[in-house]
């Protein structure tokens, strides 16, 4: 009897095991406590947070109780790049009715067919029947429908955040220690009378009083100078605009023992928007997209070496040699080559070499450095995106915990533009866009649930969903919507300065390599590199890392190897691979 | 235990009955336990190498669809491995250092510290300690509290003494390859300084007495003509899989730099660590296919032969060069 038992047991077992192997198949749709059908949303965990979600859906349940009664949405963040949503959508596991990605280099999702068509999303007008539709509110529709179409037809993805990516530096800071260029009356005080502001002088300086049109200068404020868009009281004031001027600034924040830079030294690929801002600032928008696109239209584009060539797509490889993209290297090894002891425009704090520091430690260090140690010195500026105030909050609470004036939202932060660099074609600066995520919508066969998901997703790109978003985390989502005067006051002052410059057409080009990288189809068809634009072959080996570039390499060197990143046998393999996907043969 | 069935002749018919019955009560009991384990081989071993094997003659398209393409992935794969430069060389490379390293200057130190440890040197007991740490803390805190010495810390060390242009060791180029080599030889200290002493715990103490009757009175007599010997079945084991593990070894790359590791520290083995984790376009997966197929054929067949070529000269075997010499004589 014993035996039969153990026998019986044995056999229990085993079955129970290899039940649990079968068992990880498609999860249950419905949600165990409340017994309601279940729509899955994978959100990337990144420094948004998805809190601003939990309010989204809470709000989009109470505008629709119908769903409310049997539909519960249910958001898991998660880090998942591309190549495991894919692995998800091949093997039904999670049985996840929308992801809210990080990153675009998805399009063969869409060949493969395990997408929702989005177009009829796109179609929806979420804001009342008077308001635009989304298509109409999408920022640069026409550029996303070509990328996250199949063959040109349909719309599979919806853009997510569009976050900015630059120099953030503390505005009060910079005050204070007279790093930034004042105004004063022999130059400024024409301008700033034609430009309605009134004001008083002190000590050499200009003192606000008041203004026609609005400003960012409260009443006692220092005025500084106008900054690259040539007007006072906006979110570049006090800048640097030329080169020089951009070097005495370092050199007055050396002097003051500080240092210029803070970046994270384990995340060196944040540089690369950097570059990417200085070669569309330096090349101007058509150029930069001549790097991507593989087409200057017949016009001669100017290498590095002095040469000139129409680029097509046959001879694309030789994009890297684009003079511009040498010119971004060439400025960030006079700032970032610590070889370079004791030039003083070399002022770098320790993080940006430190390979075990990730963003997080640089922000911290950053906060942290108004009260210098002798291993964290003062820095001025902080490399990161949109999304750090937000993702820095723990930091903030503690540090407002004992000074008020040192909490979330408290203290102002700004970006700090470019100057103008010698032979710059455009006019306007450059900023770059480090996230340009994605939601998709995998294939749905529960049709009522799928038309749920969809009516969220739209509701995603609602005025009032954009709101809590930017609100919320400080990060814009690429569509366009206006802010009540109540809405913007609830913005932190980092998220205002942040708008106002992204919103800046007439000064800004904002760039998106992200989204770029997807113009042609070779990188999703012909099996070209994804993430690796703007970077050096060197000895063979493409260096994904900006800082460590210059730092350890001449620029002969550096020159040399953004020309070579790929060769022209390799560029012949990638056009003849994206042929047989049925791309480039017309 | 599950005994062979017993030859049964004709007149004992009911017995093999009753055998038979247990025979195959046995096999299901046993069979039970096996069916897990065999069915993750089946799928995840068996399925996935056999999947792996056809992918590496397809191209995978934009749509998911496969279709046949000949040798091209590993025609790639030859060429970028005999460039001039680049990933594949530079990781290939790398694997046949770490090897040689671990062959030439890793093993020897394991052997002459665990005969030290064995001998009850002074300071054994710390010794073990130090070279067992990488063991037993977490290897992702050891390797994490490696890479903040190794780079900052010794860095702003050697600033403050003056070295101004001291690099970070495990960021340079030129330097992290060398910085985790090191790693590398310290931290397989721990396991082998576990089994070699055991090994040379098992010699019969006779031998050494024996021995020292004999005249081998220096330790490295004891050592070279005693100890070596009788341990080269443990030291072939090593040798063995240290050869079938050349390729596919990624070394502490992944807890100290997960998939971001420097181009100049890629070994074989991390480089197929990331094109699988990290690579999102299914496009490229026939490649990496490939790749591990060449590398299966030309490490499988060596692996075997210098198993043979060790049992060959295995002073322990009876049927070895040595033994052959030793029945001759």
């Amino acid at each position: 009897m014993k035996k039969k038992l153990f026998n019986c047991a044995a056999v229990a077992l085993s079955a129970l095991l290899s039940l649990s192997t079968i068992s990880c198949g498609p999860q249950t749709i419905k949600d165990p406590d409340s017994g309601k059908t279940t729509i899955n949303i994978s959100h990337y965990g990144g420094g948004h947070g998805t809190e601003y979600m939990d309010v989204l859906v809470a709000n989009f349940m109470e505008d629709h109780p119908e769903y409310d009664a049997k539909y519960k949405i249910k958001i898991t963040p998660e880090k998942l790049h591309s190549g495991l949503i894919l692995e998800e959508l091949e093997a039904g596991y999670g049985e996840k009715q929308m992801y809210i990605m990080s990153q675009n280099d998805f399009v063969h999702f869409i060949y493969s067919d395990y997408l929702e068509d989005l177009s009829d999303v796109a179609e929806m007008k979420v804001d009342g029947a008077d308001k635009p539709a989304l298509k109409d509110k999408m920022v640069r529709y026409e550029e996303w429908q070509s990328i996250y179409s199949k063959y040109g037809e349909g719309l599979y993805a919806m853009p997510y955040a569009d976050s900015v990516m630059g120099w953030i530096y503390d505005h009060d800071m910079f005050v204070d220690k007279n790093w930034y260029y004042f105004a004063n009356e022999k130059d400024d005080g024409a301008e700033l009378r034609a430009q309605g502001i009134t004001y008083t002088e002190q000590n050499g300086k200009l003192i606000f009083q008041s203004s026609e049109n609005k400003v960012n200068y409260a009443q006692g404020d220092k005025i500084l100078t106008a900054g690259k868009d040539g007007k006072y009281g906006t979110y570049d004031d006090g800048q640097p605009q030329t080169v020089a001027e951009w070097d005495a600034m370092i050199a007055k924040i050396s002097a003051t023992g500080a240092k210029a830079f803070i970046s994270s030294g384990q995340i060196g690929s944040y540089a690369v928007h950097l570059v990417s801002a200085l070669f569309a600032q330096y090349s101007g928008l058509d150029l930069y997209n001549v790097y991507f696109n593989y087409d200057s239209k017949g016009e001669p584009v100017k290498f590095a070496d002095g040469t000139e060539e129409v680029i097509t797509l046959e001879n694309g490889y030789k994009v890297g040699g684009m003079e511009g993209l040498y010119k971004a290297y060439e400025f960030l090894a006079n700032y970032f080559d610590s070889r370079r002891v004791g030039d003083s425009r070399i002022s770098l704090h320790p993080v940006v070499e430190d390979g075990t520091k990730n963003h997080i430690d640089a922000q911290s260090q950053f906060l942290l450095g108004y009260d210098p140690t002798a291993t964290n010195p003062q820095s001025a500026m902080l490399l990161d995106g949109a999304w750090w105030e937000y993702e820095a909050r723990t930091m903030f609470n503690t540090l407002g915990a004992l000074d008020s004036s040192r909490g979330y939202g408290q203290r102002e932060y700004r970006y700090m533009l470019f100057p103008y660099i010698d032979g710059q074609a455009s006019e306007k600066s450059a900023i770059s866009c480090c996230e340009s995520g994605a939601m998709i919508v995998p294939k749905d066969k529960d049709k009522d649930r799928l038309k749920v998901t969809k009516e969220f997703l739209a509701y995603l790109a609602s005025d009032e969903a954009l709101n809590v978003f930017l609100t919320m985390t400080g990060s814009i989502m690429p569509y366009e919507y206006t802010l009540t005067a109540e809405e913007e006051e609830k913005l932190t002052p980092f998220t205002r300065n942040m708008i106002e410059l992204y919103s800046d057409d007439e000064n800004i080009e904002v760039v998106r390599p992200q989204i770029a990288q997807l113009y042609s189809p070779l990188s999703y068809a012909g099996g070209r590199d994804t993430n690796t634009y703007f970077l050096p072959r060197i000895n063979g080996l493409a260096i994904d890392q900006p800082f460590k570039v210059v730092r350890e390499n001449s620029l002969d060197v550096i020159k040399t190897g953004l020309a070579n990143y790929y060769s022209a046998a390799n560029w012949a393999a990638f056009i003849e691979k994206a042929k047989t996907q049925g791309f480039f043969n017309d | 235990m599950i005994k062979p069935a017993e030859k049964v002749t004709g007149d004992a018919f009911s017995s093999k009955k009753r055998v038979s019955r247990k025979t195959v009560k046995e096999w299901i009991f046993a069979y039970s336990f096996l069916v897990y384990p065999l069915l993750l081989f089946a799928v995840f071993y068996v399925y996935v190498n056999i999947d792996s094997f056809i992918l590496a003659f397809q191209d995978v398209n934009i749509d998911g669809s496969r279709t046949f393409a000949g040798w091209a992935h590993f025609k790639y794969f030859l060429t970028e491995l005999f460039a001039e430069s680049g990933l594949i060389k530079i990781s290939f490379t790398n694997s046949i250092k770490i090897y040689l390293v671990g062959l030439c200057i890793s093993m020897p130190l394991q052997l002459i510290f665990s005969y030290l440890l064995f001998k009850k040197c002074f300071a054994h007991r710390l010794i073990r300690i130090l070279v067992m740490m990488p063991s037993i803390i977490s290897s992702f805190v050891f390797c994490l509290v490696f890479r903040s010495f190794a780079g900052s810390s010794l860095q702003s060390l050697m600033k403050s003494l003056g070295f101004i242009n001291f690099p970070n060791l495990m960021d340079n180029s030129n330097y992290v390859f060398g910085t985790t080599l090191f790693y590398s030889v310290w931290s397989s200290f721990s396991s082998s300084l576990i089994i070699y002493p055991n090994a040379m715990r098992s010699v019969d103490p006779g031998i050494y007495e024996s021995a020292q009757i004999d005249g081998m009175c220096t330790m490295f007599q004891e050592f070279r003509y005693i100890i070596l010997p009788l341990i080269f079945p443990t030291l072939s084991t090593f040798l063995v899989l240290g050869f079938a593990a050349m390729m596919t070894d990624s070394g502490a790359l992944v807890p100290f730099f997960m998939y971001s590791a420097p181009s100049t520290a890629y070994n074989m083995g991390y480089y197929l660590t990331v094109q699988i984790f990290s690579e999102s376009n299914p496009m490229n997966y026939p490649g990496v296919a490939a790749a591990g197929m060449l590398l299966t054929v030309v490490v499988a067949p060596l692996t075997l032969l210098v198993r043979y070529v060790l049992d060959r000269i295995d002073p322990t075997r009876e049927d070895g060069i040595y033994g052959k010499k030793r029945k001759t004589a």
